[in-house]
């Protein structure tokens, strides 16, 4: 064991870093490492690349039944107006939904969670190091798919300059890191708060969400989606079903739809970090009392 | 009055609680306990559902007290992540972040109680060092026995080097070498002068620790102090041993004659013997001259009351008298 044959006698036990910003980088740095071990072992993690793998062989089938020459939409048109919208709603959602829950949740059911709430760390830090170690996967998974998935579509417009290709690219993946942002700071919230964190997600995604075509138009606003929708170049609102009964609102501008979703993030990891500080994780109900 | 800010005032009693009341919903946890608990090792002994955990989650600042204040140094641990600089707490769960080796695992705390990569490292081998697994350090947490997980719990709440070490039911799991080296270093925790709280349910086990204890029971404390004096009251107690053998009637009149035994009871259906005695020390030391003297062939001995819990409702009944 020649890694551990120091002798703790002759070793200066050093203690903490001093400067306390530069502790609370490190500590951040520390919680990313962990979190993001933890992910890599994870099963999550195999089913989240399987999801992102979805949109790819979706626009595989696609690009194989689709005519080459004429009597086909533009691809772009195709990609930017309709499945964008499917990629965030159902993609985007998904993999924030069990990423974002699973920050708080996964430490929760295995019990680790004491481990991190005994140390001299602020649970601010906690909440900062592990949001980031989830923007940073999730975002780079989410924009890699959709990458691929892109050029694939793409690939069909030969004639289509490179510039004309990437911004409408970019705009989309704007949409997909800002959803993931956002997203992932109310499911981040959820998991910290809820005992069960993904039921939260679910009814906020998919019931909350999915009424709000038939609600009025000031409530449409309550939520991410209308924001993440209104930065989709392009964007097809869906009329639904009930396509008759929906009232459609016009798309926030941009700027806005940005800075509100930023706002939603920020607001979703201050009332994480409090719940955070409020709750007492503890394990000694179902041990002892 | 406890205060929030968190830097180690050395003039405070390390722990004191005041009044403090702990409950979930209608269940109570700790019920209007005070107590001050100074620099050396304290056993804190009860039964299972007394409230030892409920306790030391309250010092440790993961459970907010319903009522009273509890003081760590002065400060209140509720949400208070800077007392953990001088406070290692080694819990009773037995959970481990997944793939993890003792060392990584030991770095990765550290590096989350602020320490630098080196600092983490240099502290890590020399906490793996005082427990006893530098050779088990790059071994999977999930190959170590349950009292190597025990160990590793025990290093990631003194490789910080805190002023206050509160250790959940420690020797859980340990085999009779592991619990004799843990035995040995709380101890010497003790001696250095920091401030030690060891829970348990086993009276000798803290017994080979510490004379200081804190008897808890249904979340009250029942008596505190010298463990000689908690011992005394216990041996009031009369403890039943129940005695299988192949001359019950011989057994039973020499064991009569003995001031110690207070009954003797001939169980017909088992023939087996029911004993009270009032000092069971006593009663052990003499049992086998009866036994060889008389040549009486023994099946089987148990003592049937001789746990902690028949100790505490004893000591409740004492209380309420």
């Amino acid at each position: 064991m020649s890694d551990f044959s120091e002798s703790t006698a002759e070793v200066g036990l050093p203690g903490p870093i001093q400067n306390v910003v530069a502790r609370s980088l490190y500590q951040i740095w520390a919680i990313v490492r962990l979190t993001m071990r933890n992910l890599v072992v994870s099963k999550r993690t195999i089913l989240m690349v399987l999801l992102a793998c979805v949109p790819i062989g979706i626009a595989v089938i696609m690009r194989s039944v689709m005519p080459e020459e004429g009597g086909r939409p533009a691809s772009q048109d195709l990609f930017t107006g309709q499945f964008i919208g499917l990629y965030v709603y159902f993609v985007v959602i998904l993999t924030t939904i069990f990423y974002g829950t699973s920050l708080f949740a996964d430490e929760r059911s295995q019990r680790t969670i004491t481990f991190l709430l005994i140390r001299p760390l602020p649970r601010e830090l906690i909440v900062l190091g592990k949001f980031l170690t989830y923007v940073v996967s999730a975002g780079a998974l989410l924009v890699a798919s959709l990458a691929v998935t892109y050029s694939i579509f793409m690939g069909l417009d030969r004639d289509v300059t490179l510039f004309r290709q990437t911004v409408p690219f970019l705009e989309c993946a704007r949409a997909v890191v800002l959803a993931v942002v956002a997203y992932g700071a109310v499911f981040t919230f959820c998991g910290a708060t809820f005992k069960r964190p993904v039921i939260a997600a679910f009814f906020y995604c998919f019931v909350w969400e999915s009424i709000l075509p038939y609600l009025p138009i000031f409530l449409k606003k309550l939520t991410v989606m209308h924001y993440v929708q209104s930065l989709i170049p392009n964007w097809i609102p869906q009329g639904g079903a009930g396509g008759l009964f929906t009232l459609r609102v016009e798309p926030t501008p941009p700027a806005t739809a940005v800075w509100t979703l930023i706002g939603v993030c920020v607001a979703f990891l201050i009332l994480t970090a409090l719940s955070l500080r409020m709750k007492e994780y503890s394990f000694e109900k179902e041990k002892e009392l | 009055m406890i205060s929030e800010n968190a830097t180690m005032s050395p003039s405070e009693t390390p722990i004191e609680g005041v009044d403090l009341s702990k409950w979930y919903g209608e269940v109570i946890g700790v019920n209007k306990i005070t107590l001050s608990i100074g620099p050396g090792v304290t056993g804190l002994l009860g039964p299972n559902g007394a409230g030892k955990t409920t306790l030391l989650n309250l010092i440790t600042g993961q459970l907010r007290p319903s009522q009273g204040r509890i003081g760590v140094f002065g400060k209140n641990p509720w949400g208070n992540s800077s007392v953990h600089r001088f406070l290692g707490y080694c819990p009773d769960i037995d959970s481990f972040y997944r793939g993890m080796n003792g060392f990584e695992f030991l770095r990765a705390m550290l590096c989350l109680s602020g320490f630098s990569g080196g600092a983490a490292r240099k502290r890590s081998i020399a906490a793996l060092e005082t427990v006893g697994l530098t050779e088990q350090a790059k071994k999977k947490i999930g190959a170590y026995s349950k009292g190597m997980r025990q160990r590793l719990k025990l290093a990631q709440s003194i490789a910080h080097d805190p002023e206050i070490i509160v250790l959940d039911e420690p020797l859980n799991g340990m085999d009779p070498l592991g619990r004799k080296q843990t035995i040995d270093l709380i101890r010497d925790f003790g001696r250095q002068g920091k401030t030690v709280v060891v829970s348990s349910h086993i009276l000798h086990e803290i017994e080979a620790m510490t004379n200081t204890i804190v008897v808890m029971n249904n979340g009250k404390i029942l008596a505190e102090g010298n463990v000689h004096e908690v011992r005394e009251l216990l041996d009031q107690f009369p403890r039943k041993v129940l005695i299988a053998c192949d001359k019950p009637r011989q057994l039973s009149a020499k064991l009569i004659e003995c001031e110690d035994v207070v009954s003797v009871r001939l169980e017909k259906e088992s023939q087996e013997l029911l004993i009270e005695t009032i000092k069971p020390d006593v009663f052990f030391d003499r049992l086998p001259d009866v036994i060889l003297s008389n040549k009486i062939e023994v099946e089987s001995l148990t003592s049937p009351d001789d746990n902690v819990e028949a100790v505490f409702k004893y000591l409740v009944e004492e209380k309420r008298r």
